[in-house]
C-alpha cells in the first residue's frame, strides 16, 4: 500500500487525468474520490495545486468536447443512444431538453451535479448547435466547479483522508483488494440497475411494427407527440394523426383523448 | 396519466426509430 501512495504522489496528475477523462467520456468510474485524495496531497504539499486543476479541467473539457462534436455529427441519435446506456431514454432526453429549454447554455455549469444531466449536457449542447466558444466556456466552469470541490474537500480534511491512506496502508496488499471489491460494486451496481431499468422499459413498450399494425385498424389508438417545443422545431413533422403534448402543461391536449383508446406517447 | 386508459405505451425508438423503419411522415400543424 506504501507503493499506492507513492505512486500517488509520484504520478497523481496523470492517474487524476486518465480518471477524469475515463468518467466524462462515460464509463462509469467514480473520479470524486481520486479527487480528494488529490486534493489532500496539495495540503499535504506532495501535489502542486494549479497543475492538479489544470488536468483535472482538460480533462473534463476533452471529454465533454467529444460529446459535443458527436452531437453536432449525429444529433439525437447520439443523444438516444447515451440515454439507453445511462438511464430512461425518452425522459432522459426531455429533461434534458427541457432544462436547457429553460436556462440555455448557462445551464452546462449546473450539469455536472444533475445526475443523467452530466453525460447528456454536452452531446446536446452540440445538438442544439451551441456556438463551441461559448460551450467551451461555460464547459470550464462547469469542470472547474465540479473538480474544485472535492480537491477543496481534499485539502481541508487532509488529516482525515491522510488517516485513511494510513488504515488502508495497514492492510497490506488487502487494502487493494478492499478498493477493487468497492469499485467493482460500484460498477455492478450500476450496471445493474441499467439492466433492470432498461428490461422493465422494453416489456412496457410498443415497436414500431406493432405500432404499424394498429395504425392500421379501425380502432386506431391514439398517437401522442410528446417531443419538447425545440426538438419539434429542429424536426417538424410528426408520425400522421399524431397530437403534440405540451409536457409542461398536457391537461389541454389530454382532454381530446378518448378514454376508451389504447394510446402511444412518443419523443425524438 | 394510465387512469381511465386501457394501456399508454411508449414508441421504442421514437420518432427517429418510426423513420429508419420507413414509417409514414406529416408536416407538424401548429393548430393541432
Amino acid at each position: 500500500m506504501d507503493e499506492m501512495t507513492g505512486l500517488l504522489a509520484q504520478h497523481g496528475l496523470v492517474l487524476v487525468f486518465a480518471n477524469v477523462l475515463l468518467t466524462q467520456t462515460g464509463v462509469p468510474l467514480p473520479a470524486v474520490p481520486l479527487l480528494i485524495v488529490a486534493g489532500a496531497f496539495v495540503a499535504q504539499g506532495q501535489i502542486a495545486l494549479f497543475p492538479l486543476i489544470l488536468v483535472s479541467v482538460a480533462a473534463s473539457l476533452i471529454g465533454d468536447a467529444l460529446w459535443y462534436v458527436a452531437g453536432r455529427l449525429y444529433g439525437y441519435r447520439i443523444l438516444r443512444t447515451l440515454c439507453r446506456v445511462s438511464i430512461e431514454p425518452d425522459s432522459c432526453v426531455k429533461q434534458t431538453e427541457t432544462v436547457f429549454e429553460r436556462w440555455g447554455a448557462p445551464s452546462l455549469m449546473i450539469a455536472k451535479y444533475v445526475p443523467g444531466f452530466s453525460t447528456i449536457a454536452p452531446p446536446l449542447a452540440g445538438t442544439m448547435r451551441v456556438g463551441f466558444p461559448s460551450f467551451l466556456g461555460y464547459s470550464a466552469v462547469a469542470a472547474l466547479l465540479w473538480a474544485g470541490l472535492p480537491i477543496a474537500l481534499g485539502a481541508i480534511f487532509s488529516t482525515e483522508v491522510e488517516r485513511a491512506l494510513k488504515w488502508l496502508e495497514g492492510m497490506g496488499t488487502g487494502a487493494a483488494v478492499v478498493i477493487a471489491t468497492v469499485v467493482a460494486l460500484y460498477v455492478g451496481v450500476k450496471l445493474a440497475q441499467r439492466y433492470l431499468l432498461i428490461r422493465f422499459l422494453r416489456m412496457a413498450r410498443i415497436n414500431v411494427e406493432e405500432l404499424r399494425k394498429l395504425l392500421g385498424q379501425v380502432e386506431k389508438p391514439v398517437v401522442l407527440d410528446v417531443r419538447s417545443a425545440t426538438a419539434r422545431k429542429l424536426y417538424p413533422r410528426r408520425i400522421p394523426g399524431a397530437i403534440w403534448v405540451d409536457i409542461v402543461a398536457p391537461q389541454a391536449a389530454l382532454i381530446a383523448v378518448p378514454p376508451d383508446r389504447d394510446v402511444v406517447v412518443y419523443c425524438s | 396519466m394510465d387512469q381511465g386508459y386501457r394501456r399508454v405505451r411508449p414508441l421504442d425508438g421514437g420518432l427517429e426509430g418510426w423513420i429508419e423503419a420507413g414509417g409514414e411522415t406529416e408536416e407538424f400543424l401548429p393548430a393541432t
